[in-house]
């Protein structure tokens, strides 16, 4: 009888520090989720948008390597639907990128989509960088 | 008693999901001749198909910790059998949901090639391809 009440009272202690754990580790996730939302920002991903040899077609053969270079193209969306500034382009990130040191063409590209959802609205941007490169001429 | 019983199924069950993918999915991304412009360059081995991959998490699938690069996908290729470049280049980014994180993977695979640096002007645009096996 003695050693059934122990058994049991054993059983209720672990119980009880099971559903203690249980309840911090809900607390913990509460508190993560609301710091993240107070922050305004309620989402933000990257997704690979695209790998190319080179951005524009090749004019010749001969080139010199300038350096890498990154440009972007960047949108905002009111409220999330309402666009207020112009689309996302590709053709101005790369031409940001080649401009940046005066080069002609854009080879190695490599190109991201970045999404950020905030309170007010949503930003999106694209991103591209490469190497840029100037023909011999 | 059942109160007991609720607390621990509760916690077998928040730990079960932790451990248990919850859902992914597999989306592609590009399909390029190569990663490095080759119209001007001699390729001179072939060392076969290769797969690299980078990956970030994301904490409750909303906010993404860094981002999944393709480049560092690449060298991962690249490491693996050597080269200076891929081609015939395909890309897919693999995403997956667990129950408080989710993990964004970008895939790379294609032929991991090496280049002649020393090209004369006279073999230019002739490509001889060895395989190795």
């Amino acid at each position: 009888m003695q050693t059934m009440q122990i058994k049991d009272a054993m059983r209720y202690s672990v119980n009880k520090q099971a559903g203690k754990q249980t309840w911090g580790l809900l607390v913990i996730v509460i508190s993560l989720l609301s710091v993240g939302l107070c922050s305004g920002c309620l989402y933000k991903g990257v997704r690979v948008a695209g790998i190319e040899s080179h951005a524009k077609v090749f004019e010749g053969n001969k080139y010199r390597i300038l350096g890498d270079a990154e440009g972007s193209s960047s949108s905002f969306n009111l409220l999330w639907l309402l666009p207020v500034t112009p689309r996302i382009d590709y053709d101005r990130a790369v031409g940001e990128a080649v401009n940046s040191l005066r080069g002609d063409n854009l080879i190695n590209v490599r190109t991201w989509f970045e999404r950020q959802i905030w309170i007010i609205g949503m930003v999106e941007i694209l991103h591209v960088k490469g190497t840029v490169i100037q023909y011999e001429r | 008693m059942i109160y007991r019983n609720k607390n621990r199924v509760l916690f077998l069950f928040l730990i079960a999901a932790l451990l248990l993918e919850h859902a992914c999915i597999t989306s592609p991304v590009a399909v390029t001749s190569s990663t490095t412009p080759v119209h001007d360059k001699k390729i001179i081995m072939n060392y076969g198909p290769v797969q690299g991959s980078h990956r970030v998490w994301s904490v409750f699938g909303l906010w993404m910790v860094g981002r999944p690069d393709i480049e560092l996908a690449i060298q991962d290729a690249l490491k693996k059998k050597g080269g200076d470049a891929l081609v015939n280049v395909s890309c897919y980014e693999k995403t997956s949901w667990f129950f408080f994180v989710s993990e964004n993977k970008v895939v790379v695979e294609g032929e991991a090639v090496s280049f002649d640096t020393g090209v004369s002007e006279k073999d230019k645009g002739k490509q001889t391809i060895k395989t190795k096996k």
